[in-house]
């Protein structure tokens, strides 16, 4: 139903952000017949085809950023613009998070020049919330519902873990339905999810919460409208939101309550652009932590050339992995652990990944084995760092005007090691197989973007209370990854969607109740 | 032609993320050329060069002249609007003719021509291009084992998704 509300109207919940955590917090709300008005930079996405050269600029937040330290300087982050923000592009892994990674002081605690911070929700909380979110994502491998079938990828992947010894080769759960289910059909294998689902197989928030918001009277989505700053009166209470509307025109949305969700890297951007005398280093910063402790994960990809064909591209991008060292075991020489997931790339993709740089006869023959090639990437839980952040460009601006923002990421010598042993234990795995060569990328962009505006049990350690509620302005909720106090290994959605749902029904609560 | 529409797209987007590059390209040739009798189109000896230089990034002598061509259309389409473009292509060039002339060299001396440049934006730029069109072209998929969308027969689910046989021997 079209609903719309009016800019006056200072009832309404504004959410920035129509991703996982943005399009999760409005359908909850909205269900519960509270109004929201969800802003989105980006605009709906209207027809998803198998082409990933297409579908690279519908997606993509190609908006300025400017990337520092360890990070590509013009492209540090590959993030999702659109109704459905990054969910788009997602490979839709749905791990949840283990319970140790809810308490990395206890494995992180000794290293140098950390910020390591437990997460103040109860761990056997979330597992309420987890199969909530698997629920309402319908996530294969959960709930009943079967696992995606084996493909030849991942029995590469099992088969040189197994001739190595490991034991925990497994398929993961995706939000990817297996069957049938919430109104979208099985997935046929067509490969290119990080491009967007041509079938609607692939969970995205556009496909199902934010289906579902607009199906209630209380919702209304504004896409191609790009938030610049939050707004607050006397009593430090959020009031309203400005943004830019799709004729370029200001405008100024009145607000009852504000949810942030605009990616752990616009997130901060936002309120750091939302100086005021009452903060001024930015808005919800008195604490000094926004935009600070930005979290990515341990990253690296490896490429190898088996004997025998493999046909990588046939099938889900990413399908499974191995968990042997999902747990910190402090026998490995470094603190924390990781996974592997197998993942595959189209021929442009492994061109750029497999071996960066490299051009002539030699890498032209050696990528003419595309069907020969695996791959997998490491992920493993990477430590808060004070400098590593957000930040905007104390000259540069956007085309509205609003500084552009500067992601620093430098590596921790403990990531270091622990990508050191990753990457030697997938070149074993692949050469057990009889690989011909196995490649490690240089460093991608970042997609997993978390704790910049974290969460912590002490108003001196974090922005947000466990509820992703603003310390400093009561009325101002963090609802994406950016309230992450860590990032253990298992890929966000899932978290953030659980955190959103959780969130929603304090809110709802303290609508409720006149509290909010 | 949609194919065409559909990469050129792609080339505009990753124009848009080369944003170092296009600093590093206005710091080393900071010339603002295009006064109003600036020529807008690459020159024909340009163009040759271009098209030698992409085939000897990414070799492939059995698939012939035409997806070289590809990328070369591709690059000269982009300089036509854009003058930092033409002077670091004319630059680039000049470069790899310099004492001599580039296509009248052999292949490996032209191969440490390149090697020479490997550095430099003009480099980076070809580089990109290359690969980028390269790699998204099917009649190079077809040739590197790479079938390409499969939406059309029902996905891979019925179609080789699980159907090596080599993993239980040796």
């Amino acid at each position: 139903m079209a609903t719309s509300f009016d800019k006056d109207d200072d009832h309404v919940v504004v959410v920035v952000g129509s991703g996982a955590g943005g399009a999760t917090v409005s359908r909850e709300l909205a269900m519960a017949g509270i109004d929201v008005v969800c802003i989105e930079a980006g605009s709906p996405v209207e027809k998803i085809v198998t082409d990933a050269a297409a579908m690279f600029p519908l997606l993509t937040w190609l908006d300025r950023r400017i990337g520092s330290g360890d990070l590509p300087a013009a492209f540090p982050v590959w993030s999702g613009k659109g109704v459905g923000g990054t969910t788009l592009h997602w490979t839709a892994h749905a791990p949840r998070m283990e319970a140790e990674h809810f308490e990395p002081s206890r494995y992180f605690g000794a290293l140098d020049d950390c910020t390591i911070l437990d997460w103040p929700v109860p761990f056997e909380e979330m597992t309420r919330y987890y199969a909530a979110a698997e629920r309402s994502m319908g996530v294969s491998g959960t709930h009943g519902w079967p696992k995606l079938p084996e493909s030849n990828h991942y029995r590469v992947l099992k088969a040189g873990a197994e001739r190595i010894g490991l034991k925990h080769a497994e398929r993961s759960n995706m939000a990817i339905n297996s069957v049938a289910q919430g109104g979208r059909p099985a997935c046929i294998q067509l490969g290119f999810c990080s491009s967007g689902c041509a079938v609607n197989a692939k969970w995205t928030a556009a496909n199902t919460p934010i289906a579902q918001a607009l199906q209630t009277d209380h919702f209304e989505i504004r896409d191609r409208s790009f938030v610049l700053h939050i707004e607050h009166d006397g009593k430090g209470q959020a009031t309203s939101v400005v943004y830019v509307d799709p004729n370029g025109a200001l405008q100024r949305q009145k607000a009852r309550v504000v949810c942030l969700a605009a990616n752990a890297i616009d997130t901060p951007r936002i309120l750091l652009n939302s100086e005021s005398s009452a903060f001024p280093n930015g808005l919800a910063n008195k604490s000094g932590h926004v935009g600070r402790h930005y979290i990515k994960h341990v990253f690296a990809i490896v490429t190898a050339i088996l004997p025998h064909p493999v046909n990588f591209h046939r099938g889900t991008q990413l399908l499974g992995g191995v968990n042997d060292f999902v747990y910190h075991d402090s026998s490995r020489g470094f603190a924390g652990g990781f996974k592997f997931e197998q993942v595959s790339f189209d021929p442009a993709g492994l061109a750029v990944l497999s071996r960066p740089g490299a051009w002539g006869k030699g890498y032209a023959a050696q990528l003419k084995k595309y069907d020969h090639y695996a791959a997998l990437l490491v992920m493993g839980e990477d430590p808060p760092q004070q400098s590593n952040s957000v930040t905007l460009h104390p000259a540069e601006k956007d085309r509205y005007g609003m500084p552009v923002p500067v992601v620093h990421y430098v590596d921790h010598e403990n990531s270091r090691r622990m990508r050191d042993f990753a990457v030697q234990t997938a070149r074993d795995l692949y050469e057990s197989l009889g690989s011909e060569g196995v490649f490690l990328s240089s460093p991608p962009p970042a997609t997993h973007n978390m704790g910049t505006c974290r969460m912590a049990s002490n108003i001196d350690n974090g922005v947000c209370d466990h509820w992703g509620r603003s310390y400093d302005v009561a009325n101002l909720f963090l609802s994406d990854g950016s309230q992450f106090p860590s990032s253990g290994n298992a890929n966000p959605t899932l978290t953030i969607v659980a955190l959103a749902m959780r969130q929603a029904g304090y809110i709802r609560e303290r609508m409720l109740s006149r509290n909010l | 032609m949609k194919l065409l529409w559909h990469r050129r797209r792609f080339i505009g987007a990753l124009l848009k993320v080369s944003a170092a590059l296009a600093v590093a390209r206005s710091a080393l040739w900071g010339v603002q050329a295009s006064g109003a009798d600036a020529p807008r189109s690459l020159t024909p000896h340009q163009i040759e060069t271009l098209r030698r230089v992409c085939f000897l990034l990414f070799p492939y002598p059995e698939l012939g002249a035409a997806p070289y061509e590809r990328i070369v259309d591709g690059v000269s389409s982009a300089a036509r609007s854009d003058a930092d473009l033409r002077q670091m292509i004319g630059n680039g060039v000049a470069r790899l003719d310099a004492g001599r002339e580039f296509l009248f060299l052999d292949e490996s001396t032209q191969i440490e021509a390149l090697t020479q440049i490997e550095a430099g934006p003009f480099f980076a730029y070809m580089l990109q291009m290359t690969r980028d069109d390269l790699f998204n072209n099917p009649v190079v998929w077809t040739h590197i084992g790479y079938e390409g969308s499969s939406l059309a027969f029902g996905g891979y689910v019925n179609r080789g998704l699980n159907d090596i046989d080599w993993l239980n021997g040796k």
